[in-house]
């Protein structure tokens, strides 16, 4: 991993990993139930729209389907205290998911370079976008923060080899 | 320099200034920088550069692109060895060293010119007929050897290849001046632009003239903000008009380069509009001996004199078919080759020309090793030209290669005898030559539009073919006139093909083997269809085309698999306590796509010797095991246990929270498919465990039947495969290593029941905790976060002394589960295999409900006894292991299965070989003997109905 950094950093790009990202799944069936209800009431931020990333509080909400959310933090905590508030509801739920997903942050103006050579979209996410591309043949959830900035989320078993096909990206690059 | 060399400013893409030495066939020859290999061999007087595929005749070259069909060479040497390389597109660089082709010693002197001789016992299609006595395989071998051009590299290629996606709004494949304007006009227009040139310069045909309005647009192209990508290729446009291209970056060849450089590209473009602007590729006139060395195409011999500034003969004749022929005539003067005559095959009128005309067609060519001459039939008789190049316009095929790969229909310009597309494909739109469009400032214009239109998401104008001038019919040709230069086809092969009723276009070419080298008939598919049209008295249309298939040109290995060599050659899963595992002696395989401990060998162990000991101390002691890749599924909603009851053969909804059972999945076909355990967690939320390999599918095919058939079940699946690592911990002290490690009593086995699953916690970690077992043994399965992994597992083995316990891996529980005769889906289960072959026919017969397969076990063949059916074997020799796979017969090869060993390993507790079988009615044959066969050897067998120990399950309970 701090190969890959040192590497990263050499092509422009700074990188950074969360092999257990803390993170949960909200579940629904529908985006305007009694799950989402509970999502407002405890973050004061409604279910994000397709394709969106909004910041609720300590979180962000990541759209991943019509039926997911994807929640990310810096911290255990916040998850916890969401998923708590949320439980279980008649149309969905919020599951756990800390440890599933690895959390590959990238910065810098080689970004999108090196994502439409890992297979993904150029010039990669918009801020405030959440997009699903396969990198490296993988499934990734692109979160799009702030200009020139994503965070990947894997699942957590294949970060190791989303990290080789970076390593070897931006050998090319720098 | 030799005196083929024309003086500028013919030569426009070479540097005169820079000369390069290179070897071919071991001899030096000297270009210029910007030469390609062929232009240089032309250019030093070679004509003589190969041997025909099947005949091993003298080739030389005869094209100047992408369409060269004989003048191929290997290139480089050990790991950067490239095969097939076309000269034509190669570019010599100091040091290059290349080789012939399919000739030896040398494509002067071939001993694989005998084949000649043979030529009238190989016809087309003269494998189905000949070599059949004794046998086929006799001379399979030496057939195989012969057969094929050249040789690739045996070491791993030390370079690398890398891939990259564009997402444009326009895409432009072809850089030529149709290309160029539309692309102009579309970033012009606003649209992100992409424009892909085969070669490095931009212009097309006009590259390599002085051509202002192609520069010009050259130019503008740049100006305007398009992407430019030289030296690359479209190969191919796949399903929602995803384009690949390949991109030459470092050409094969090249000397003194560094020990590892990045080769090629693979460009993988999905645009909203793609503008094929591919051109097209001059159709030869046939005529007895057209492959003779010093027979060109006249476009070739064109583009030899403006870009490389090579005369490819001092004194040429022309053979005209079209009326392009007559400003190729010109342009060949003007660069100060002697034209000594224009043959016209066609009958009148004719476009003026000051070159000598003959109306005629030839005769034959003389000279045995390269032209010397050519006889012309002309109304007044036989006429001899001298001449050493003897050129071929017979007018134009347009590339519709792109456009038809994309979904687009041809139809056919009778006049100029050429396919050009039938109003555009779907997201392809096709502008100049490609279209069938010749006229220049028809095609400009055009162009322009098509770029302009698209760019604004408008409907792109049509083309308006306007073909290439009047082109004859074909007519039958005496001799042998090669319609496939590179497969060596004649016409005669084709009136074979016509005669023994090959007559449809797709068996011509399977039957001929006419566009099936790596040309690809890119010159020659046109001309057979029109021969096929003509000797069946059908028109060319109702021949048609054969279907065009990527990739258009040659694509390396390496392009394609770009990174994906060496540890990233596929996605691998990796445990969470992957380096806890290694740093315990772990050996690791792959399994399917998870990295995981086989086994824990020590000193002197080898696997076997591990697996046994490991599987041994779960038997008499207790073992400890990562089961972490068990698929795990959270299936939540009101109407979950219903959705669950259709799913699985087996009830689940009157499960109890903490309650677990097995359960099989079938497919629509009563097939087994997956198996696990599912376990209740609340009144909406279940647990469910599949197999490793069965995770994703069996998540696609749940979300399948909820979205497709079932729409009304409020039911959500959401796969925690990674977020669950799994510590399981078997054997009769299983529990008393658990209890030393800290675990709460309550999951004692007195306090909990085999297939309960209990929420606990230890050290504030949560865990769900679930008894079961795929060993036989008393067993808990601990899940936990992932991330607490490797600390529960140093928490737990630090108690391993005090039960003597052990970790243990794959094999080891591969032996355990076979000696209870625990089923492995995938292993012990083909695709026939239903629930009552397994001994679940009464879980079936019990289950009240519908559920996915039930109607299919109740067809005739799911009640025939003489299925398959998993029963045991203990081989007669117990020292003996009777081989997986091996088959069940009444006596040895040639007899029919009755069925085959699917699972065998020696047992530790029995000291003694013990399977598993897939056998026909096999639960009627319990105590019969019959003999396995395997690779000659017999193994005689007794079939037993398993569990082979603890029948009665008592160690599951502890």
């Amino acid at each position: 991993m701090d190969e890959v950094s040192y590497v990263a950093r050499r092509a422009g790009l700074e990188l950074g990993v969360r092999e257990f990202q803390p993170a949960a799944s909200l579940r629904y069936l529908s985006a305007n139930g009694a799950l989402a209800a509970a999502v407002q009431a405890a973050t004061g931020q409604g279910l994000p729209a397709a394709g969106r990333l909004v910041a609720a509080g300590a979180c962000w909400l990541a759209w991943r389907s019509p039926t997911e959310t994807i929640v990310v933090a810096e911290e255990p905590g916040p998850i916890e205290r969401l998923v708590g508030a949320v439980g279980e509801q008649e149309d969905g739920c919020a599951l756990e998911l800390s440890g599933a997903l690895a959390g590959i942050s990238l910065a810098g103006p080689a970004l999108a370079e090196l994502i439409c050579r890992l297979g993904g979209p150029a010039p990669g996410a918009s801020p405030g976008e959440a997009c699903r591309v396969r990198l490296a043949d993988v499934a990734v959830l692109i979160l799009c923060p702030r200009p020139q900035t994503v965070q990947l989320l894997i699942e957590r078993p294949l970060c190791g080899h989303l990290l080789g096909w970076i390593r070897e990206t931006v050998l090319d690059l720098a | 320099m030799p005196g083929y060399r024309l003086p500028a400013p013919a030569g426009q893409c070479i540097d005169r200034q820079q000369r390069v030495g290179f070897t071919f066939n071991g001899r030096a020859y000297q270009g210029y920088a910007g030469d390609t290999l062929a232009a240089a061999l032309l250019a030093n007087g070679v004509h003589r550069v190969a041997r025909s595929f099947k005949l091993h005749r003298p080739r030389g070259v005869w094209g100047c692109g992408l369409e060269e069909p004989c003048a191929l060479v290997d290139v480089g040497s050990g790991p950067r060895r490239t095969p097939n390389v076309r000269a034509t597109l190669l570019p010599i660089s100091e040091g290059l060293s290349v080789r012939s082709v399919n000739c030896w010693p040398g494509p002067e002197f071939d001993v694989g010119a005998v084949s000649g001789w043979l030529a009238p016992l190989l016809p087309a299609g003269f494998y189905y007929k000949t070599f059949m006595w004794p046998s086929w395989r006799a001379f399979e071998p030496t057939i195989r050897r012969m057969a094929g051009f050249g040789r690739i590299g045996t070491e791993p290629d030390p370079d690398h290849y890398e891939e990259i996606a564009l997402q444009p709004d326009v895409l432009v494949v072809g850089a030529g001046i149709a290309g160029l304007a539309a692309a102009a006009a579309a970033a012009r227009a606003g649209a992100r632009t992409v424009l892909l040139g085969a070669s490095a310069r931009l212009g097309g045909q006009c590259a390599w003239q002085e051509d202002a309005e192609a520069a010009g647009l050259a130019a503008a192209v740049r100006a305007a903000g398009v992407r430019i990508l030289t030296r690359t290729t479209a190969f191919g446009v796949y399903d929602h008009a995803l384009v690949c291209a390949h991109e030459t970056v470092t050409a094969d060849g090249a000397a003194q380069l560094p020990a590892c450089v990045l080769r090629e590209r693979l460009w993988k473009i999905r645009a909203r509009a793609v503008i094929a602007a591919t051109g097209a590729f001059e159709r030869p006139v046939l005529f007895a001996d057209n492959d003779r060395p010093g027979v060109m195409l006249a476009s070739a011999a064109l583009k030899f004199a403006g870009a490389y500034g090579v005369a490819c003969g001092r004194r040429a004749v022309m053979i005209a078919n079209s009326d392009a022929a007559y400003a190729q005539a010109a342009r060949l003067r003007a660069h100060g080759i002697e034209v000594a005559a224009l043959v016209d095959v066609r009958p009148g009128p004719h476009p003026p020309t000051e070159v000598p005309r003959l109306l005629g067609e030839v005769h034959a060519v003389h000279g045995a090793r390269a032209v010397a001459g050519v006889s012309v039939r002309t109304g007044a008789g036989l006429r001899h030209l001298a001449c050493d190049l003897l050129l071929s316009s017979g007018g134009f095929a347009p590339a519709v290669h792109l456009h038809s790969q994309a979904g687009g229909r041809l139809r056919f310009l009778e006049e100029s005898a050429m396919f050009v597309p039938d109003g555009p494909a779907p997201s392809l739109v096709s502008v100049g030559a490609c279209a069938g469009m010749f006229g220049r400032e028809a095609v400009l214009a055009h162009a322009r539009a098509v770029g302009e239109a698209l760019a604004r998401e408008c409907p792109a104008p049509a083309a308006a073919p306007d073909g290439c001038g009047r082109s004859a019919p074909l007519r039958p040709v005496a001799g042998k006139a090669f319609v496939d230069l590179q497969n060596d086809v004649t016409s005669a092969d084709v009136a074979l093909a016509a005669r023994e009723n090959y007559r449809s276009v797709e068996h011509l070419k399977r039957y001929t083997t006419t566009g099936m080298g790596t040309d690809q008939g890119k010159t020659s598919n046109l001309n057979a269809l029109l021969l096929m049209a003509q000797l069946t008295g059908q028109p060319a249309a109702a021949v048609g085309t054969t279907r065009f298939r990527p990739p258009f040109a040659p694509v390396s290995f390496g392009a394609l698999a770009g990174r994906r060599v060496g540890a990233l050659y596929r996605p691998l899963r990796r445990l969470p306590a992957h380096a806890w595992h290694e740093s315990h002696g772990a050996q690791f395989e792959i399994f399917g796509d998870w990295v995981r401990p086989v086994a824990y060998p020590q000193a002197g162990e080898d696997l076997n010797a591990a697996a046994q000991r490991e599987a041994l101390a779960v038997r008499r002691q207790a073992g400890l095991f990562d089961g972490s890749p068990l698929g795990k599924l959270e299936v939540y909603g009101p109407d979950a246990a219903e959705f669950l009851d259709l799913m699985y053969v087996g009830t689940l909804s009157n499960l109890g929270i903490g309650q677990a059972r097995y359960g099989l999945l079938l497919n629509e076909n009563g097939t087994l498919v997956d198996d696990g355990i599912v376990a209740r967690l609340s009144a909406r939320r279940f647990w469910v465990n599949t197999t490793t390999a069965g995770v994703e599918r069996t998540a696609a095919a749940f979300e399948e039947w909820l979205q497709c058939e079932y729409p009304h079940l409020r039911v959500l699946i959401t796969p925690v495969t990674a977020r669950w690592a799994n510590l399981t911990v078997a054997g009769p002290r299983a529990w008393d290593w658990l209890a030393a490690a800290g675990l709460d009593g309550a999951l004692a086995p007195g306090r909990t029941r085999h297939m309960s699953l209990t929420d606990s916690a230890l050290d504030g970690v949560p865990l769900r905790v679930l008894r079961a077992s795929f060993s036989g043994e008393l067993g808990y399965e601990i899940n936990l976060p992932a991330e607490r992994a490797a600390w529960l597992f140093e928490r737990v083995w630090a108690h391993a002394a005090a039960v003597r316990g052990s970790l243990y891996g794959i094999e080891a529980l591969q032996i355990l589960r076979t000696e209870k005769g625990y089923l492995h889906i995938g292993t012990d289960t083909d695709g026939t295999t239903q629930p009552q072959d397994v001994g679940f026919a009464r879980g079936v017969a019990r289950k009240a409900a519908d559920f996915v397969g039930r109607r299919s076990l109740l067809r005739p063949a799911a009640q025939d006894p003489e299925r398959l059916q998993l029963v045991g074997l203990l081989g007669v020799d117990p020292t003996q292991v009777l081989p997986v796979g091996a088959h069940i017969a009444p006596g040895p090869a040639p007899a029919v299965s009755e069925g085959h060993v699917t699972s065998s390993y020696r047992s530790p507790e029995l000291g003694r070989g013990v399977a598993l079988a897939l056998l026909k009615a096999g639960t009627r044959r319990s105590g019969e003997r019959l003999t396995a066969y395997h690779l000659g050897r017999a193994f005689a067998a007794e079939v037993v109905m398993p569990p082979f120990i603890d029948p009665t399950g008592a160690r599951l309970h502890g």
